[in-house]
């Protein structure tokens, strides 16, 4: 059996433009017919949860480089429009791949 | 969905703000004047743009402003506002704003099926356009109502 892959959306709050983001996640893993474990939380609380995988958005990037993310055990995808499916798949695709979900 | 919650009150149309911070202040006022948020939630929202940048700005034209709850939520609320000019807020790709949600949550859970309808409408540009072309209350709801059955066939 696949791994599940554990996908943290992450926003400022942790409650709107992360849920929001989520949503979008869930219909481009729907349509991939990946399965995976989904989660939003704000952006302090994001490093002690060791997700496989972070999406955010591209205003964050710095706020994130701030911390000590070990880019072997989780990655960070930044987006620009952070419902944009298009965007969204485009970018998790790869990620998906490389981790052998995919 | 949005027109559960959402109060004929909390809709304000055509409105004209001079810039992001005041909008935000501006679309938040109903929630305030009826409790459903503290005066410290306003500043909350502002300040999380202020610190972070305008990521609350999250599909073409469209803002939806929040805090944490604890940063002063008293019950779960919605409101919106609709500019008769749009303003930059910051970003980039989806500048400028024309329609501002203003969302007070509970937790990061209970509304689900707000941000559900919301999303499902700022991912077309068609239902974007059309909510914010009404200049009336009763054309708003109507189109609301149009597009959130609309949506549940996505």
């Amino acid at each position: 059996m696949k791994k599940k892959i554990k996908i943290l959306m992450v926003c400022g709050a942790g409650l709107g433009s992360s849920f929001a983001c989520q949503m979008s996640v869930e219909d481009v893993l729907n349509k991939l017919g990946v399965e995976a474990d989904l989660d939003h939380c704000d952006i302090s609380s994001a490093v002690s949860m060791h997700p496989d995988l972070i999406l955010t958005a591209s205003n964050f990037k710095s706020q994130f480089e701030k911390f000590t993310i070990n880019p072997a055990e989780t990655n960070i995808i930044y987006l620009t429009n952070i419902v944009g499916k298009k965007e969204i798949e485009e970018k998790l695709v790869p990620i998906l791949k490389e981790k052998g979900i995919m | 969905m949005i027109r559960d919650v959402i109060q004929d009150s909390h809709i304000l149309l055509n409105m004209s703000p001079k810039d992001w911070q005041e909008s935000i202040r501006l679309v938040a006022q109903p929630l305030l004047k009826e409790k459903y948020i503290t005066q410290n939630y306003i500043e909350a929202m502002v300040n999380a743009v202020k610190q972070y940048g305008a990521y609350i700005v999250v599909g073409k034209g469209v803002a939806l402003a929040h805090a944490r709850p604890e940063e002063g939520v008293q019950k779960l609320g919605l409101s919106v506002m609709t500019l008769k000019d749009p303003i930059a807020f910051g970003n980039q790709e989806n500048d400028p704003v024309k329609l501002i949600f203003c969302l007070a949550a509970i937790d990061s859970k209970a509304h689900l099926d707000i941000m559900r309808s919301i999303v499902h409408i700022i991912n077309e540009n068609w239902k974007i356009n059309e909510i914010v072309a009404q200049k009336n209350l009763m054309d708003f709801k109507k189109t609301l109502e149009k597009i959130e059955e609309n949506s549940k066939n996505d």
